[in-house]
């Protein structure tokens, strides 16, 4: 058992301790220092969005919601890189019962194809956001109408 | 005691060991996009009418669906029922028979509907011999519609 403890201390000891680096000579030298800082970004995904009703001015009826997506403060990326965020949907709805309803994804305004970006962030300290409208109109059904998107993010290069 | 000092330096040597901490980053995720739509429907039935003397067909009006939005596997249904008879104001015992026909000129008792815009129209049938066999004085009867939500 002392053998063990000693043998245990003096590997925790030879794993603390420093090494005196000695000049190699009087004219000088160079020496390369080196280290890597790895890409840190958490990016989040709401696993949910319900649209609600909307009646416009003349009458009209829609169903719609707004939906963000964020990524943490301290992103920190290469330099001229950015995450991009995209989304893959056939952008239709369904009930159980078969009722089908479209709906259209917009991203600053445009709207969005499937595989489209809807969303960038960059390295930045502070927290970042980026929101997109889902819109669907009044459908001929009622019912409980459901679809899911899969979001897919990726470091791309500027 | 040396043994416990030894204990001790060991677990303070193994607690001083940094660990290096990976980046966390996240590749992808679901979101499920839903909405609840319930179902609403405006169904316009007959009102009152007024039978002119000696006619033996009158129109009654029309059955209608004037907004709908119900489940893919609803319908809407219209029951009517009424005793087929217009009774006397004076003696309730003296009647006129008469019965409720569609377009078709079918007995009309029930119908289904799926969307705004389906209706029956209908109609009020008073035979000849009845009109004669009535008594004079005024006659009247309620017909009741019955309207709800059914499976197909």
């Amino acid at each position: 058992m002392k053998k063990l403890f000693a043998l245990i201390l003096t590997v925790c000891l030879l794993a603390t301790m420093s090494v005196t680096a000695l000049a190699a000579n009087t004219t000088g030298g160079s020496t390369e220092v080196s280290f890597n800082v790895d890409h840190t970004y958490t990016v989040t995904i709401p696993a949910a969005v319900e649209l609600a009703k909307e009646t416009a001015g003349d009458g009209t009826v829609t169903y719609e919601n707004d939906y963000t997506i964020g990524a943490n403060a301290g992103v920190r990326l290469k330099k001229n890189e950015c995450i991009e965020v995209t989304v893959a949907s056939d952008f239709e709805m369904t009930t159980t019962e078969g009722a089908t309803l479209a709906y259209t994804i917009t991203a600053e305004g445009a709207a969005v194809a499937t595989g489209g970006v809807v969303a960038e962030f960059e390295t930045n300290k502070a927290e970042q956001t980026a929101t997109i409208h889902i819109a669907a109109n009044d459908p001929d059904y009622a019912g409980e109408y459901k679809d899911t998107v899969t979001f897919t993010v990726a470091v791309k290069t500027n | 005691m040396k043994k416990l000092f030894a204990i001790v330096l060991t677990f303070a040597l193994l607690a001083s060991l940094s660990v290096t901490a990976f980046a966390a980053n996240t590749t992808g995720g679901y979101a499920d996009i839903t909405t609840s739509i319930a179902p609403t429907y405006t169904v316009t039935i007959p009102a009152d009418v007024n039978v002119a003397f000696n006619a033996t067909e009158t129109a009654f009006g029309t059955i209608e669906v004037t907004a709908s939005q119900i489940h893919p596997d609803k319908c809407i249904k219209v029951e009517v029922t009424s005793d087929g008879k217009l009774e006397n104001s004076i003696d309730a015992t003296k009647v006129i028979p008469y019965a409720i026909k569609d377009s078709q000129g079918a007995a009309f008792t029930s119908a289904t509907y799926l969307t705004e815009g389906d209706k029956t129209e209908l109609s009020i049938h008073i035979t000849a011999n009845d009109w004669n066999a009535a008594y004079a004085g005024d006659y009247s009867d309620t017909v009741t519609f019955t309207v709800s939500y059914e499976n197909k």
